[in-house]
């Protein structure tokens, strides 16, 4: 008898202890995870927001570039972004590039000739390149080779 | 006898002890519960809302055309309860805002790029 009451009045608690643990360990674990979560996503708008505002100023440098260079005109610096230039055999190429962040930024290319201008490449570089646009010449093109689809 | 309803006592106020101390912190890890599910509501929604801009803003900057951007506003909104809303700020310049019960989630400039290349 003296036994069966200890381990009643022990037992109980012990389990309830126990219960309590869990329930604020997960609790704990499912606010730490919604929270890291949620930084997720703050990062990655961020990133978006970035990304689309450098662009834009890319955008509108190379709109002032075309504008500009048609009138012989070689601006070093559009909105804070400075200009590069070099002398091609048919015209001058330019390159630029709107910062992204820190780390990474929109490189842009292109060229000025007597046919007017024309852009080579439009991309993010930094840490994680990443090639958005760029135009190949037909020599660079390698055709894949041929792939087994259908066998006899 | 008397021994044994004594013990029956103590064991019934240890009991009635415990859980109180368990409704309490079973109260509050609810609170904890409901917090995170809201925190990862504003999330999923923010995502949402980023992905929507993203789109509509990548539909603009190839084709440069707002009247596509008008049914997919529609149909985006309908199922997520979110609004996106543009107005073209200059020429060849869009800005994009995502809202929920007027509340500005996200929004964003971008500029037609189809012209350039």
């Amino acid at each position: 008898m003296k036994t069966r009451k200890s381990l009643g009045v022990g037992s109980v608690s012990l389990i309830l202890i126990f219960c309590l643990l869990c329930l604020t360990i997960f609790a704990l674990l499912t606010l730490s995870s919604a929270r890291v979560e949620n930084t997720m996503a703050e990062k990655y708008a961020d990133s978006i927001k970035r990304f689309y505002s450098a662009d834009t100023i890319a955008a509108e440098v190379y709109s002032a570039l075309s504008k500009q260079l048609p009138k012989g005109e070689r601006p070093g610096e559009i909105d804070g972004i400075e200009i590069m230039y070099e002398e091609g055999e048919k015209g001058v190429n330019f390159t630029f590039s709107s910062p992204l962040d820190a780390r990474r930024a929109i490189a842009v290319s292109g060229s000025y000739t007597e046919d007017g201008i024309k852009l080579k490449s439009w991309n993010e570089e930094g840490d994680s390149v990443l090639d958005m646009w760029v135009e190949l010449e037909p020599d660079d093109w390698e055709p894949f080779e041929e792939l087994p689809i259908i066998k006899d | 006898m008397p021994k044994k309803s004594k013990s029956y006592g103590a064991s019934m106020i240890e009991l009635v002890v415990a859980v109180l101390i368990f409704s309490i912190a079973a109260a509050l890890c609810t609170k904890i519960f409901v917090t995170a599910m809201q925190i990862s509501d504003e999330s999923q929604e923010l995502t949402t809302a980023v992905l929507m801009a993203e789109s509509a803003a990548e539909i603009y900057r190839a084709k440069g055309d707002i009247s596509e951007l008008e049914d997919f506003c529609v149909s985006e909104s309908h199922s997520k309860a979110l609004i996106l809303s543009y107005k073209e700020k200059k020429s060849g310049h869009l800005a994009i805002q995502v809202s929920k019960e007027e509340r500005i989630l996200f929004e964003i400039e971008v500029a037609y790029g189809g012209g350039l290349k």
